[in-house]
């Protein structure tokens, strides 16, 4: 009998005419966990205010804030859908944004050096609403909400609270992909937005230490590779940068199916990264994700690249590290259900082998295992509508991660076969207990 | 409340406004595979077998007057199902469908389908050929027989436990009659008693049955003198509008009941004597009983299991929302509200094992309890379980009329599936319905219990073990980060958890060693005396270990060098010491 890997917990579809795209998801991750009690609507609850009633009477104790706490954030056309994680639950919020701030293109979530809580958006607004002294090409801006507040005391209410506190960027480019990074400047860490347009260009953004106001700064001093594509056009779609211990990756999927791969290493005299290699290839079909991952969740391993083309299938490129684009191996499956939209990495079994996970237009989800030199497909699943994006997190914090998939209407939520887990906690607790007491017998 | 996706669904064709009545599920064709009928208000007769991919019905019958309700059923006692479809006007057709392999016109659409392909190819069309099945249409009914005018439900089951099923039918004008399908010659007819020719005439017939003995003067001359007759049995009077009909069985006596829906939420139980009960009471205050009389009410029994025990459960809903459960078997009743913004119509119990899997029916005892289902005009579906827990699923349009229940998808396998007839002239049918009703839950819940075996190293990794595994089994699953963080880190961080194994290990080897040495020195010391069992144990001791790194091994297999292990077991150790220090 086939094993089911993930059963579906909860669909929750967003409110109505919302629809989400690829740059749609975020996952962010903070020391603020969830106030708000169980709700006995739980899992179909969704706040959309904070009443008084509930913060004076089920306000949850503040918890030991040295925990780290996983909350997900889904954009869909007009609005944004937040879930935030409790132990044993989780809360829906929808944000109250402001309708004027147009169509929502992309979004991320993080905290900075100076910021706990950072909520960036790009939106497209709507033709006929030009302010007359601006810029009337503009129909793009950067909406970048932040909070510095650290008396604040669970997650629900820095989302209400962060609506108030934004700043607008006008830009005067179609913006694709948010993310951010960080970057040494000035001899000191500081978290930078990055935001690919399509005018070729990558652009950073910093926060000013003293105004607290988000600058964009040249890209040329820190990203010399990404800056080369500024004069082309390109249109990155999708970047992806990563870095492991002493490796730095950057790889760069262009509208035009041009893929671009850089690989730094960091010098031992001056601890800093140096380009050491670059490649490109040519996919013909614009590259919708990219995922950099390692092999096996344990701490020396392969580094592969999973590359998702609109047209062609998905693509991993083995070693990418050390054999760059020279090594591609093909996901053949993926081809037969549409364009493919989105990558996650995730191991799905508890082996430490992770696996790769592809969502496609064809409302298809395939997940690949990798074998001696292979990957192969062991699991899929149809969905009422197309994926546009795959995570995974501990989002109602049991230990297991959930899978989350965002089709074009809803988020769905999957939780793993929680018997499996069981089966292989044991398996582990079972070894380590064998040990322990075999150490404890000779001890004594 | 849950909400999930239903994913794998077909579409078919079928037009008109219809009674949201006018469906059966059943075995037409006696192949063991249910079919699916419907019927709309225009006297169009739709019967869709497999999957049919391209939309169209298996067959067709035009021309059947207003259809409002229809059943498929052992009418005839012959052991062979028939489709049962009665109209406003009074008529009740019956239609014997032989099984499909006996039809030759399926072997022409095969042909045909075949021979379209070929034509397409030699056309050096790109295009997929088009697979066009025509439905196969039949002339006319089987027979067609005189019943009551103005039925609207319709139910084929043995009500009176003589193991012969009878043909209930509900009148809007309140009236239930019973029927039985009965064979008689004309001369039967004629020495009928006055009393019993009475009965027929009262119940409209006589006309009716006059007509049918002059066409039956046409089947004489083929020496065909038996005529077919629904007999009227009983006739019941209700106060209020029959909504719904049903049948359970008695959990004592074991014998059939009736069970009849009355508006307002109301039940009426009839058992084979005709004797009545009302376990729903009408309440005392007249305002909201008001009220309450508009509320059409539909009624469905489910099976349950209660010490493998087999019972019937009644399930109750108005169609605001007021859902009951009725225990049978002690009469007791529990009560939940379903909040819905549009009118539910229409329930049907379903039970989730049986999906695709016969060897369940086999083995009584694997299935589970039975859901009911009910939809709401906007398409909102409420799956509800024996302890109210509901699962919604939404329909993407509005519509006419929903049916729940088992059909043969592909050939030999019936499965549960949902049929949403829309405003669009469309069926759209999921199935393969994954559904679970079970509240969502989590991991700290499965394991609650399960880990007593651990709790002395667990006490050892976990601060605050007790504490929290006491909140947990306590039912307080909302502070127990320290286990699920553990929980966490053994199943994902199996760098830690190798690391924590390759530190007890290397413990262990060098104990061994230092017992060894140990062991040695006493060996010298006391030279004269002789030992046994202690070297026995070592021997023992030695080959634990052995297999202990074989196991190690085959776990590590192109892990890291000894020295990295150790400089995490470092870290990993730092990590409980603070841990240790901030809880105290």
């Amino acid at each position: 009998m086939e094993v089911e890997y993930f059963n579906e917990s909860h669909f929750s579809r967003f409110s109505s005419g919302g629809r989400t795209n690829i740059y749609g998801l975020s996952v962010f991750t903070t020391r603020l966990g969830s106030g708000l009690p169980y709700d006995r609507e739980f899992p179909s609850n969704t706040s959309k205010c904070l009443s008084l009633e509930i913060l004076t009477n089920n306000l949850r104790n503040r918890e030991n804030k040295e925990r780290i706490h996983q909350h997900l954030f889904v954009s869909s056309f007009y609005g944004v859908t937040c879930f935030v994680s409790a132990q044993g639950y989780w809360n829906t919020i929808d944000l109250p944004l402001d309708k004027d701030i147009g169509e929502i293109i992309s979004m991320d979530v993080f905290s900075s050096i100076n910021s706990d809580f950072v909520f960036a958006l790009t939106t497209a607004h709507s033709g006929q609403r030009i302010i007359p002294d601006d810029d009337s090409q503009s129909q793009f801006s950067l909406r970048i909400y932040s909070l510095s507040d650290y008396a604040l005391t669970f997650m629900e209410d820095a989302i209400f609270k962060i609506i108030g506190n934004c700043q607008s960027i006008r830009i005067n480019f179609t913006p694709t992909q948010l993310a951010h990074t960080t970057i040494n400047k000035e001899d000191e860490d500081c978290t930078a937005l990055i935001l690919c347009g399509n005018d070729g260009g990558v652009h950073l953004y910093i926060e000013e230490k003293g105004t607290k106001k988000w600058e964009e700064i040249s890209v040329r001093p820190y990203f010399p590779f990404l800056a080369g594509f500024a004069d082309s056009n390109s249109n990155i779609l999708s970047l992806e940068i990563k870095e492991f211990q002493n490796i730095k990756i950057i790889a760069a999927g262009c509208q035009n199916g041009m893929l671009h791969v850089s690989i730094s290493k960091r010098s031992e005299s001056a601890g800093d990264f140096e380009q050491q290699e670059q490649s490109s290839v040519a996919l013909f079909s614009p590259i919708t994700s990219i995922s950099i991952f390692k092999s096996s969740t344990s701490e020396k391993e392969e580094i592969h690249m999973l590359v998702t083309c609109a047209v062609e299938q998905a693509i991993v490129y083995c070693y990418v590290d050390k054999k760059l684009l020279k090594h591609p191996f093909y996901l053949r499956e993926c081809s037969q259900h549409d364009s493919v939209l989105c990558s996650h990495i995730m191991d799905i079994d508890w082996d430490g082998q992770n696996e790769i996970l592809v969502g496609t237009y064809g409302r298809e989800l395939l997940v690949y295992k990798q074998g001696m030199i292979t990957f192969q497909l062991i699991w899929q699943r149809s969905f009422m509508h197309p994926i546009y994006r795959i995570s995974g997190l501990d989002l109602n914090e049991d230990g297991v991660e959930e899978l989350i998939v965002a089709t074009q209407y809803g988020v769905h939520i999957l939780q793993p076969n929680l018997h499996k887990a069981k089966e292989q906690l044991f398996k582990v607790l079972n070894e380590i207990d064998a040990l322990d007491k075999e150490y404890k017998e000779l001890c004594t | 409340m849950r909400s999930i996706c239903l994913v794998e669904r077909v579409k078919w064709k079928f037009g008109g406004n219809m009674n949201p009545h006018a469906f059966g599920f059943g075995d037409v064709d006696n192949d063991e595979d249910n079919e699916f009928v419907i019927g709309n208000l225009k006297g169009e007769l739709a019967v869709f077998k497999g999957i049919s991919v391209c939309g169209e019905p298996y067959m067709i019958c035009n021309g059947l007057g207003t259809i409002t309700c229809l059943a498929i059923g052992d009418i005839k006692n012959s052991g062979k199902n028939s489709i049962v479809c009665v109209n406003a006007e009074g008529q009740c057709h019956i239609f014997d469908v032989a099984p499909s392999n006996e039809l030759i016109p399926i072997v022409d659409n095969e042909n045909t389908t075949t021979s379209s392909k070929k034509s397409n190819d030699s056309q050096n069309s790109t295009m997929r050929p088009i697979i066009n099945v025509n439905p196969l249409i039949i002339e006319k009914p089987t027979m067609t027989l005189p019943v009551p005018v103005n039925c609207n439900r319709i139910l084929i089951a043995d009500i009176d436990g003589d193991g012969i099923n009878e043909v209930i039918l509900a009148r809007t004008d309140r009236i239930l009659h019973v029927l039985r399908f009965q064979k008689l010659s004309i001369d039967n007819i004629k020495s009928l008693t006055k009393e019993q020719q009475n009965i027929l005439a009262r119940s409209n017939m006589m006309t009716d049955l006059a007509s049918e003995m002059a066409n039956s003067k046409d089947k004489e001359k083929k020496g065909a003198n038996i005529v077919m007759h629904l007999v009227e049995k009983k006739k019941l009077f209700f106060d209020g509008q029959i909504t719904s009909l049903s049948t359970a069985k008695d959990p004592i006596t074991s014998s059939p009941l009736l069970l009849v829906g009355q508006p307002g939420g109301h039940l009426i139980i009839i058992d084979k004597n005709e004797k009545k009960t009302f376990p729903t009471q009408v309440s005392d205050n007249p305002e909201s009983c008001d009220e309450l009389t508009e509320v059409s009410t539909e009624i469905v029994s489910g099976i349950r299991f209660k010490n493998g025990e087999r019972l019937d459960v009644v399930a109750i809903i108005t169609m605001d929302g007021k859902f009951t459960l009725y225990d049978l078997q002690n009469s007791s009743m529990r009560h939940h509200e379903l909040r819905v913004t549009h009118k539910l119509f229409g329930m049907a119990a379903m039970n989730l094992c049986i999906n695709g899997d016969k060897k369940c029916l086999d083995e009584p005892e694997k299935l589970g309890d039975d859901i009911f289902v009910t939809c709401a005009w906007n398409g909102n579906t409420y799956m509800i379980d024996h302890d109210f827990n509901v699962v919604k699923f939404e329909f993407e349009t509005r519509v006419c009329a929903f049916a729940a229940g088992q059909y043969a998808i592909a050939p030999g396998h019936n499965v549960n599936c949902f049929m949403y007839v829309d405003f669009e002239d469309r069926i759209t049918v999921y199935y393969n319905l994954r559904i679970n009703t079970k509240p969502v839950t989590n991991f700290t819940e499965i394991m609650n219990g399960q880990f007593n075996q651990f709790d002395e190293l667990l006490r050892n990794k976990i601060p605050d073990y007790d504490q929290e595994k006491k909140a947990l089994s306590n039912g307080q699953n909302q502070s127990v980060y320290n286990i699920t963080e553990f929980f966490h880190q053994c199943l994902y961080q199996l760098d830690d958890y190798k690391n924590m194994k390759a530190k007890l290990q290397r413990e262990i080897e060098e104990l061994k060693k230092q017992k060894r040495e140990e062991y040695e020195k006493e060996q010298n010391e006391l030279r004269e005396k002789n030992v046994p069992t202690e070297s026995d144990k070592l021997g023992s001791a030695d080959e634990s270990e052995s297999l202990n790194e074989e196991q190690s091994r085959n776990h590590q297999h192109e892990s890291s060098s000894i020295s990295e292990q150790e400089e995490c077991t470092f870290n990993i150790l730092q990590d409980v010491e603070k841990r240790e220090i901030e809880n105290e």
